[in-house]
């Protein structure tokens, strides 16, 4: 799309969210004018004694149907002291969109009633929060809260379907609130649009019954976890990576911590966070659309079991089912079966976040002294190289193409070897006319490899791609990668394997990788 | 002789670790046997086991990635070898590292502990549970992705 029509689109959508928040406004007033003459009548009939004609109650309103459900709907909330007497408990318009479920024993009107009176805080507005999202609000919950500080790029419009073509570059969260709204005008819809962070996870919280982790960091999974545990809130957790999702439903029921009839948090599955080098993003390792909307759509699942079980009244939970004892559900798309449950451990004795000794406190969490990034570790960059083994793509492109000044030589794909050590999946998309792909894969497990195969069998043989490389012992090696890390640890291991020649011959890596490369050399080199 | 018996088990690796640990085979479990007792003809428990993972079927390396070797050969003791590089995510000092569950017959370990605990009114450390012929042991490693 060429630039000036984005910025039109973005103009259009801004003008037409504008008018939308105009109209709302509008019918805002209205409503709560209509609300306040409502009760004026209300009053008057109640001293008059109820109506029995029932053709009389529709009259007696004399406020266009529009406006009478949004009274109806404002007047339905707990807040209203004294709730007006009603035919239904369900307006017209809510019995048409919400009959498929209502006729379900699991819903019935008690639990859309539940799902109206309902705030569920979706954390992460992304592969899993949008699916869970559309359906959430598709179902009548009454409140959704959006937490995201990112705003929509083009690489998530394969799983992420509450964003659009249009709306890349708006965030995440307006851009959630305009699908959400078209979807279901009658959810109200809070914007929270900054990261989650310690310091407002606990007052964020606080106004709603539930909540949803569909962020992407275990540093994030610990602090929504360790909230909703301080705060008495039941979370659906999901998340998802390639081909794979899991999920869990925590602190379910939702007991205060020391109750040992609480379902555990994710600190009792997970009381210490993994190795920061072996956690994988999608934007790393990759995800299939459907594999994070399966997920997100099995929290959204979750939090309707959840929502429309869960009782007012502390009578009423006695009497209520119990909660399905604690699992973590795994989807894996290329299985068979593709989904299994693993039953989960009770709530951890010694449990940091919701046992009787818990260390976690509201203090300790909203004044930042947890601190969750150091917590979970944070991996550097790879630094493992001297500036003198690497090249900025600028150098290597003078290299590539221009003619040397001294030598006055024309340059040659056959001066050098460009090693790219992308996965093979990803050489085939796009690569470096000249390049050779020796996939970081194979190099890392190379000296490993080859002191175990001479160990366990007779073969002592060297890899292929490290005699290939040693037939040339004069040609200087170049590796690139596609962000710059992967290339250096190549370099690193090939001058282990002494294809360097002590030194006489360059084995040194491009900073920054084929990102880089595009930035700065070819723009039309593909962004993926 | 006792000692010379031997337990079957299967090994499973999941969410991700399959290609960590069984590279591109098609499979994400393997089928092993081990010896029934330890060389102090003490019963194998789980921490033997990670033992046996750690220096048997798993090799370290700088970066966690898929590997596939061609010369594995499933039917050849000697190159019945196909783990690869998934020590540092998985085991660490013959402990399970973190973000990894490890699952016994469809239940979290720490689970069965529970309920042995429970059973025998004694505190069980979950990697000295033993293990018996048959059991399914599977590692699970948590996603992040969302």
């Amino acid at each position: 799309m060429a630039p000036t029509s984005i910025i039109e689109s973005l103009r259009q959508q801004i003008a037409s969210c504008e008018a939308q928040l105009r109209d709302l406004r509008s019918q805002l007033a209205e409503a709560e004018h209509s609300q306040k003459e409502q009760r004026e009548q209300d009053r008057l009939r109640h001293a008059t004694g109820p109506s029995s004609d029932p053709l009389g109650h529709d009259m007696t309103y004399g406020i266009h149907d529009d406006f009478r459900s949004e009274v109806f709907a404002v007047l339905s909330q707990v807040e209203d002291e004294r709730p007006p007497p009603r035919r239904w408990p369900l307006d017209r318009h809510e019995y048409r969109r919400y009959g498929r479920q209502l006729i379900m024993p699991e819903i019935g009107l008690q639990g859309q009633l539940r799902l109206k009176n309902a705030s569920v805080l979706i954390v992460g507005v992304g592969g899993l929060g949008c699916p869970a999202a559309a359906y959430l609000a598709g179902a009548g919950v009454g409140t959704l809260g959006l937490v995201d500080g990112d705003t929509v790029e083009e690489s998530n419009l394969h799983r992420q379907i509450l964003h659009s073509t249009g709306r890349v570059g708006m965030t995440k969260v307006d851009s959630a609130r305009v699908a959400l709204n078209s979807l279901n005008p009658n959810v109200r819809l809070v914007p929270h649009s900054s990261r989650l962070a310690p310091e407002t996870a606990i007052s964020t919280f606080q106004q709603y019954d539930l909540v949803l982790d569909c962020t992407d960091t275990p540093a994030s999974r610990y602090l929504i976890s360790d909230t909703c545990v301080l705060l008495g809130k039941t979370l659906v957790s999901a998340s998802a990576l390639r081909t794979d999702g899991q999920l869990m439903v925590l602190n379910n029921p939702p007991r205060p911590p020391g109750d040992t009839s609480g379902g555990p948090c994710y600190r009792c599955v997970f009381p210490k966070p993994p190795p920061p080098e072996s956690v994988v993003s999608c934007g790393d390792g990759g995800i299939l659309g459907p594999v994070v909307g399966v997920m997100g759509v099995l929290q959204a699942l979750e939090a309707i079991k959840v929502l429309t079980r869960a009782t007012q009244s502390p009578a009423e939970s006695l009497s209520a089912p119990p909660p399905d004892p604690p699992s973590l559900l795994i989807f894996s798309a290329y299985s068979n079966p593709m989904f299994r449950s693993i039953r989960l451990r009770a709530r951890k004795p010694k449990c940091a976040a919701c046992s009787a000794q818990a260390s976690v406190t509201s203090e300790a969490v909203s004044s930042g002294s947890l601190d969750y990034v150091q917590f979970c570790g944070a991996t550097n960059p790879v630094d493992a190289l001297s500036p003198s083994e690497r090249i900025s793509v600028e150098n290597y492109a003078k290299v590539r193409l221009d003619v040397n000044p001294f030598t006055g030589m024309e340059p040659s794909k056959d001066s050098h070897i460009l090693v790219d050590t992308r996965e093979k999946v990803q050489y085939d998309l796009c690569s470096l006319e000249g390049s050779v792909n020796i996939p970081f894969s194979i190099v890392s497990g190379t000296s490993a490899a080859r002191a175990r195969w001479s160990d366990n069998s007779q073969t002592s043989g060297e890899q292929d791609w490290v005699s290939e490389l040693r037939r040339h012992p004069d040609k200087p090696i170049f590796v690139v990668c596609r962000l710059g890390n992967d290339s250096q640890l190549t370099v690193k291991k090939m001058k282990e394997l002494g294809l360097d020649n002590g030194g006489q011959r360059w084995i040194g890596d491009l900073k920054g990788g084929l990102r880089a490369w595009r930035d700065v050399i070819d723009k039309d080199f593909p962004e993926y | 002789m006792e000692g010379d018996q031997t337990i079957n088990i299967t090994l499973g690796f999941l969410g991700g670790l399959d290609k960590l640990v069984l590279g591109d085979l098609d499979e994400n479990q393997m089928a092993i046997r081990l010896s029934s007792r330890t060389e102090t003809g003490k019963n194998v428990n789980l921490k033997y086991l990670f033992k046996h993972i750690y220096d048997n079927l798993l090799v370290k390396s700088e970066r966690l990635v898929p590997k596939r070797d061609p010369r594995y050969d499933e039917n050849d003791p000697g190159k019945q070898l196909p783990f690869e590089e998934a020590a540092s995510v998985l085991i660490e000092n013959g402990k399970i590292r973190g973000g990894n569950l490890v699952v016994i017959n469809e239940a979290d370990w720490e689970c069965i502990a529970d309920d042995l605990a429970e059973e025998l009114g004694v505190e069980v450390v979950a990697d000295e549970m033993e293990i018996s012929d048959g059991d399914k042991i599977e590692f699970v490693t948590t996603l992040h992705g969302g």
